[in-house]
């Protein structure tokens, strides 16, 4: 036991930094701080699963634990509006809680127009400086599917600061599909 | 690297400030939860489906620590038995000092003492006869607190104050069941603060110090709060707190409720903090210890005291303590809010190395005999301190803290008119 809580202390020392960095690009600070202890809570219990170079592993737990509270949390906003509350789109529970992150500059503002799905292959690879390979075993995706979903990503985003600077471009972003990649997600 | 894009890099440039920013103490404490988890390790490793269900116990802000007199309870206590002087002749005055305690009755050590057992097995069969509890998204509670602590234990600074008070309040708090706001009373109402003296000794210690003023509370504590980002969590002495899920699951069978607490309390966490590669970290070292019938009476009061439990559990845990020996039956007795009920109590185990000549303290459970409920909690000295320093020792019998549980049960949020706030102001002792 010794040596593995030595081995996981050194894990959590190195990578903890990113991980809630992660969270932060998704979720309030509170939710991103909660959400790094349960990653690495599930890291310790299956230490023995943690594999050598854990970052993207660990983000891809960090991703499937979001997914995870984002659904209970859909599940009890239904409910409250069910029961008569506020809760329609454009309320609070339509608003993503990590946007006063992208809110700012210039280009943070054409990132917070894009799809929650563009934000995060951009900012995996801009934020995180993750290599292609490392962000698509975090999404769940052959480093191929990524690097696609990181162009038409990217494109996306130039075309909003185009956007931004009133010249209007022939396709207005909303109106292109999301390309239908599997998102299959990866096996924890 | 692999050379990116120029809006890749232009983003890149962009990169929010607060992704860097790490509350390290928390970093620290998290660490120090997840490997406190350890037997959890071993037994979960190699099941399916792990990480989904795997949660630490969320941050709270303690609310009990804003609460003054709550705070001031655990301190007094500490310090009225560890710095116990020997110059104290034990004639208390007030309430709190009954005359010679009879002696114990020699329960044999294996047995339970029949007639608290049987109060508490009837006492179980009551609670079941009486009302469901109402639902609702808070834990409410209404509390009459008595402390007795240092004058000095209420001041921004020592102010040089070697004498006790007593000080009795009613505390109200508003838990959240789900991460949210809670809210805090205390005291709910000045009209009601009584700030006294345990022993005519203090009283004449306070007028040769030219009669200071003594608040309660003091200026900027306590009254009327919100507590933002809590969460409404059960203690376990000794170990993590568990979630109110958690805890609304434990069994409801005495056998199994009792070999839960037994399991809860075994291991224990001691922490300390080490340097490693330059910085600071928390490594937490499991020790087994072996679980005493104090401890598992301990669990059971605290549980009773603060814990949102219902008829069936509550019925449960007075069953889990009927079988304990040790715990005595004390008959007749009356809490801090004037109500009469049946006392039982237990000694109350010792903190590993604290200071054998630090005195002992019992704790005391007050119930209704004709409903089950429990009335009050009740901290009580058994025998005074002998260490040599100037904080008093009390005299054997002496409430040292008491909670008299006016309300507890779950019940709705603030309501239309927001929370009940109480004027501005401080009490201070009369006379």
């Amino acid at each position: 036991v010794e040596d593995a809580a030595r081995r996981f202390t050194a894990i959590y020392d190195e990578h903890y930094r990113q991980v809630l960095a992660y969270l932060l690009t998704r979720a309030d600070r509170q939710v991103a701080e909660d959400l790094a202890a349960d990653t690495f809570l599930v890291a310790w219990r299956r230490l023995e699963d943690v594999p050598a170079g854990p970052l993207p592993w660990l983000l891809g737990v960090a991703r499937n634990l979001l997914r995870e509270q984002r659904r209970a949390s859909s599940r009890r906003e239904a409910l409250n509006g069910r029961l008569g509350a506020a809760g329609g789109p454009g309320g609070p529970a339509d608003r993503d809680p990590s946007d006063e992150i992208v809110e700012g500059s210039e280009v943070r503002r054409a990132l917070a127009t894009l799809s929650q799905r563009d934000r995060e292959v951009l900012t995996l690879v801009a934020w995180l400086d993750l290599a292609p390979k490392d962000a698509a075993q975090v999404v769940g995706c052959t480093p191929a599917t990524f690097l696609v979903r990181l162009h038409r990503a990217r494109r996306r985003l130039e075309r909003a600061l185009r956007a931004a600077h009133g010249r209007p471009s022939g396709d207005p972003a909303p109106a292109e599909q999301v390309p239908a990649v599997s998102a299959k997600e990866q096996p924890l | 690297m692999n050379r990116r894009h120029e809006t890749l890099e232009r983003l890149a440039a962009e990169r929010p400030p607060q992704l860097d920013v790490v509350d390290e103490a928390r970093r620290e404490r998290d660490l120090a939860a997840i490997l406190a988890t350890g037997d959890d390790r071993e037994r979960l490793a190699g099941n399916g489906r792990p990480g989904d269900r795997a949660r630490l116990p969320r941050e709270r802000r303690r609310l009990v620590l804003r609460t003054g007199l709550a705070a001031a309870l655990a301190g007094a206590v500490a310090i009225a038995l560890a710095v116990a002087p020997n110059d104290r002749s034990g004639q208390g005055g007030g309430r709190a000092a009954p005359a010679a305690r009879a002696p114990r009755a020699a329960t044999p050590k294996d047995l339970a003492d029949p007639r608290s057992s049987a109060f508490l097995l009837a006492s179980a069969t009551r609670l079941l006869q009486g009302p469901a509890s109402p639902a609702g998204p808070y834990w409410y509670m209404r509390v009459r607190n008595l402390v007795l602590t240092s004058a000095d234990a209420f001041s921004r600074q020592p102010r040089g104050l070697h004498f006790q008070v007593r000080i009795e309040s009613t505390a109200e708090s508003w838990m959240p069941r789900h991460r949210g706001t809670g809210h805090l009373v205390d005291p709910a109402g000045l009209a009601d603060v009584k700030i006294g003296f345990p022993t005519a000794r203090d009283r004449a210690a306070w007028r040769a110090a030219g009669s200071p003023r003594i608040d309660y509370p003091p200026a900027g504590v306590g009254r009327a709060e919100d507590v933002p980002g809590t969460i409404l969590e059960v203690d376990v002495p000794g170990s993590r707190p568990l979630s109110v899920d958690q805890f609304l699951r434990l069994p409801t069978d005495p056998l199994r409720l009792g070999a839960r607490i037994r399991a809860l309390r075994h291991v224990a966490f001691e922490g300390r903090r080490v340097q490693r590669g330059g910085r600071p970290t928390v490594v937490f070292d499991a020790r087994k210890v072996p679980v005493t019938d104090g401890m598992v009476f301990e669990t059971v009061a605290g549980w009773l005291a603060s814990a949102p439990v219902g008829p069936r559990l509550q019925a449960s845990l007075y069953r889990v303590i009927a079988g304990l020996p040790g715990v005595r039956y004390e008959g007749s007795a009356t809490d801090q809010a004037g109500r009469r009920g049946i006392g039982i109590s237990m000694l109350q185990p010792r903190p590993r190395g604290s200071d054998p000549a630090a005195g002992s303290l019992e704790t005391r459970l007050i119930i209704n005999p004709a409903s089950g409920q429990l009335l009050a909690s009740e901290q009580v000295v058994v025998s005074p301190g002998r260490s040599r320093a100037s904080a008093p020792a009390y005299p054997a019998g002496t409430i040292v803290s008491a909670q008299a549980f006016l309300a507890r049960h779950w019940t709705d949020g603030p309501g239309p008119h927001g929370w009940p706030t109480n004027p501005p102001g401080t009490a201070a002792p009369r006379g």
